[in-house]
This record gives C-alpha cells, structure tokens and sequence, in this order.
C-alpha cells in the first residue's frame, strides 16, 4: 500500500475561539467561566483560544489568582489552551502612529500574559511590523511561546506586509516565529445572509451590485476596497451606506486552498473562519473540502479554532451550534480524506 | 425618523432602562460597540438627535469609572480602558427641560480601532426615553 500524506499525517485538532460567541459576551448573557464551561459541556474544544482585551478586564495584567483560576478552569473542563489572541495597537494615540520600541514594549506584556496563562502560542498582527517581531524574539524564546501575525483579508500569502514578515523570518530561521492563517482568504463568494442583511436595511440595490461586482474581479484584493471607493464616489450615496459595503472587502476576500501551500510549515495555529451552512451542512462562502486536505496533508498538527463570524449581522442565532457545525463539517471532510470511518 | 444602516451593536449602544431625559439634560448609559476593550483615546460620540432635532455635544462629558471627561479630554486618554462589558454614561445638557413623554435619541459613536488605522466604524443607535 503507497502511503500518503492523506493517509499517514496526524492531523491537526480543533477548537474554538471565545471570539465566536462575541454576542453571548457583549450582551453579558455569559462570564468568563460560563462561556468556558459551555464550550466544554458542547465538546466544542479541546482547543481554546481566547482574545486578551476581549475576555480578561485589565488586560495584559493578570493577576496570580486569575492566572491559577484559568489553568484549574482548564484541567476541570478538559481544555488545552491553543493561542491567545493579542493586538498590535499601533494606533492608540489617534493621529499617531507607535514607533518599532512602543509597540515592542506595548507586545511584551501581552506576551508575558500568555506565559502566565499557559498559552503556547500567540495570534499578533500585521499592524505591527516586521522588524517588532524579530525583537520580541528573545521573550519568546524565554518562554518557548510561538507567534505569528494572522493572514486576514484582504491579505494572502504573497500580500507585501506577509512578504516582509517572511522575509525578515528567513534571516533568523526561527521555529517560534509562524503564521496564522484565516480561512476568509480564500473565499468564493460572499454569505447570502450577509446580503440579505443589507438589503434589509435597505441599502440601495445598485450599490450592492457594485460592491459585489468589484470584490468578484479577478484582482488583488488589497486594491479592491479603494477601487470600490473609486467607484462610488461619483454616485454621492450616504456615507454609512458606503462603509458599511466596504467591511464586504475586509472580512473575506476570493481566494485558492492552494495559496496556503507555500507557508504550511510556518503555521502556528488556524483561524477557522466560517459564517453560514446550507442544508447539507456546508459552508456556503469558504470551501472546506479543498481547504482541510491542505492543511491536513500538509503536515499541520496544530488546532484549528472555530471562529464564527456571523454575529456581525446575526442575532438570535446560537453561536455554540455554529460551532458545533462548523467542527461536525471538519470531521466529515477529514473522515472523507483520510478514509477513515467517521 | 430616517433610515441608518444599523451594525450588529447599533441596537445596544444605548440602554433604555439604564438612561435618563430629565430637567438636568440627558444621561444616556452607553456601551461599546466593538468586541474587545479600549480606551476612551479612540473613541468619540459624534452625533445626537432628540426627537430629530440636532443637539450639540459642546457641553457634553463621559462618565468613566468615577470620572468625568468632556469629549474634548478623550483623545487623550491612552490609559483609560472601556471594557467591553461596561457601560459608560454620556452626560449631555439640553437647551430646555423636556416635555413629559416620549423622547426618541438617536446617538452616532465614531470608533477608531487602533490596530486597523484606515478603518473609522461608525455606529449609530436609538432609544426611546420617558421624561417625568
């Protein structure tokens, strides 16, 4: 029998991200513990990955009670902390930008919190740029914590800023330095109910039409959101109206499976992102059957976190069946790939 | 009142029960509209209507864990940090003591992510408000 990747390759492992349940959270339905337990209590881990200043008040300080609350949260609900998710706020005085040694300093804290946490990766971003990674280098090699910046639309592989990154990771051949892909990059279509929201609110139908038009050319999709501004611009539409199309450009752009190939062994950790299934179960803007086998054969072995992002124009859907989906269609496919029964 | 693109926190940027229109003005109890915390630096109310009428912001202030900033004071305030689960009250004089009954507020918020930097979020919510 040939072995192949398919066949012979682990396999990564699946999670969810605190991020998914943004509504629970922000509508205060949820603490802290209660969003954990439930995650555990559905079987949506055994990954877990949280955003620092979304779940933890007075975040990058953590306390030494916080700390132990959270690893003993951990054992009792069977969890493995995946990545925390930490944020290059480069732009925190408005009007100015921080300089490579402030945003050094403003990352430092955040990675010393993944430490304290037990995290042993960490989700950073292209805000910041290369050369503040390179120096942060040292504080992840005290704590043996990997990091990388999340590939997010518009971004790919190729993109300018993933290029830097890339480049200045090639001269210090690091094992901690990676990358975090985000399935949104590779997109085929925009959510039929992220449409249907809009043209609830009654947007008007030729600017959708525009939007649409522009983020299905075969482009490059950095230029996309200024070229939709360039097109718009002569209509004179009300300014929400536009913005609110323009987020269309940030959150998924077209992409191929394929385009990950080239960056596998550089991967970190995942960001499953999905929106919506159809009645079979899939997912209707991402392809997850030509995503995963990439992934999976690829040699990642890390965790992938569910990440639903539907709650950003879907209320009175339970996020933990989004998951619980999103995790049942990874199963189905990688069963499907590997051969194995599911 | 004229049709505004609602995002996914517009109908809680406002809490009804939590807010005042009294004599002494508005006091409207205000959450985040965003996912994760930050600090008042980046963020700014930009906009309000009482039953459609325009209200200036001039004499306005936020109320943030005990102290009181005017809107001019918070691009300044790096290291006052609105967690994402708290509300803040916007404290807002008006021209006159209102009628008694229903007021409709319609309040625009200007958010300004720091780790997006061409990326302004614009939200827009209401309430209806009794006064005495």
């Amino acid at each position: 029998m040939t072995t192949t990747p398919a066949a012979t390759a682990p396999g990564f492992k699946l999670g969810s991200t605190l991020y998914s349940f943004t509504n629970e959270w922000h509508d205060r339905r949820f603490g802290f513990e209660d969003l954990i337990a439930e995650v555990a209590r559905r079987g949506l881990g055994p990954g877990l990955e949280i955003i620092g200043f979304s779940s933890i008040r007075g975040f990058p300080a953590i306390s030494d009670d916080f700390a132990a609350r959270f690893k003993d949260l951990m054992a009792q609900h069977q969890l493995q902390p995946s990545s925390l998710a930490i944020n290059a706020d480069m732009a925190l005085q408005r009007g100015s930008m921080m300089s490579v040694d402030e945003a050094v300093a403003y990352h430092a804290p955040q990675i010393e919190a993944a430490a304290k946490l037990g995290f042993p990766a960490i989700r950073s971003q292209f805000a910041a740029p290369a050369e503040v990674a390179i120096k942060l280098l040292p504080l992840l090699e005290k704590h043996g914590i990997k990091m990388g910046p999340e590939v997010h639309a518009p971004l790919n592989p190729n993109s300018p800023p993933v290029m830097a990154y890339r480049e200045a990771y090639a001269k210090v051949n690091s094992p901690l330095l990676g990358f975090v892909p985000d399935f949104g990059c590779c997109a085929f279509a925009l959510p039929a109910t992220y449409i249907e929201n809009l043209r609830r609110q009654e947007l008007p139908e030729h600017l959708i039409q525009l939007a649409l038009e522009v983020w299905h050319l075969p482009k490059d999709a950095g230029w996309k959101r200024q070229e939709f501004a360039r097109r718009v611009e002569p209509l004179k539409a009300d300014a929400a109206d536009v913005s609110a199309l323009s987020v269309m450009f940030n959150i998924l752009s077209p992409g191929q499976a394929e385009m990950w190939k080239e960056i596998i062994p550089q991967v970190i950790h995942v960001h499953g992102k999905f929106y919506d299934f159809d009645a079979e179960g899939n997912e209707t803007s991402i392809d997850y059957g030509q995503i995963l086998p990439v992934f999976h054969d690829g040699g990642y072995t890390g965790f992938i976190s569910s990440e639903w992002e539907g709650h950003l124009y879907m209320r009175g859907v339970d996020a933990f069946d989004m998951v619980a989906k999103h995790q049942a269609l990874a199963r189905r496919i990688i069963a499907r790939h590997t051969g194995a029964a599911s | 009142m004229a049709r505004f693109f609602k995002n996914n926190f517009s109908d809680v940027l406002i809490t009804p029960q939590d807010s005042r229109i009294t004599a002494q003005g508005l006091a409207l109890d205000v959450r985040l509209p965003w996912y994760r915390s930050l600090p008042l630096s980046v963020v700014m109310p930009s906009e309000l209507q009482v039953d459609g009428q325009a209200v200036p912001l001039d004499g306005a202030t936020v109320e943030h864990e005990g102290r009181r900033y005017t809107l001019a004071e918070l691009p300044e305030q790096t290291g006052a940090w609105w967690f994402v689960q708290d509300s803040v009250t916007l404290h807002v004089p008006l021209a006159a003591a209102p009628a008694a009954g229903d007021h409709t507020v319609v309040l625009t918020l200007h958010l300004f992510p720091p780790y997006i930097p061409m990326l302004t979020w614009v939200t827009r919510g209401d309430a209806v408000l009794q006064a005495a």
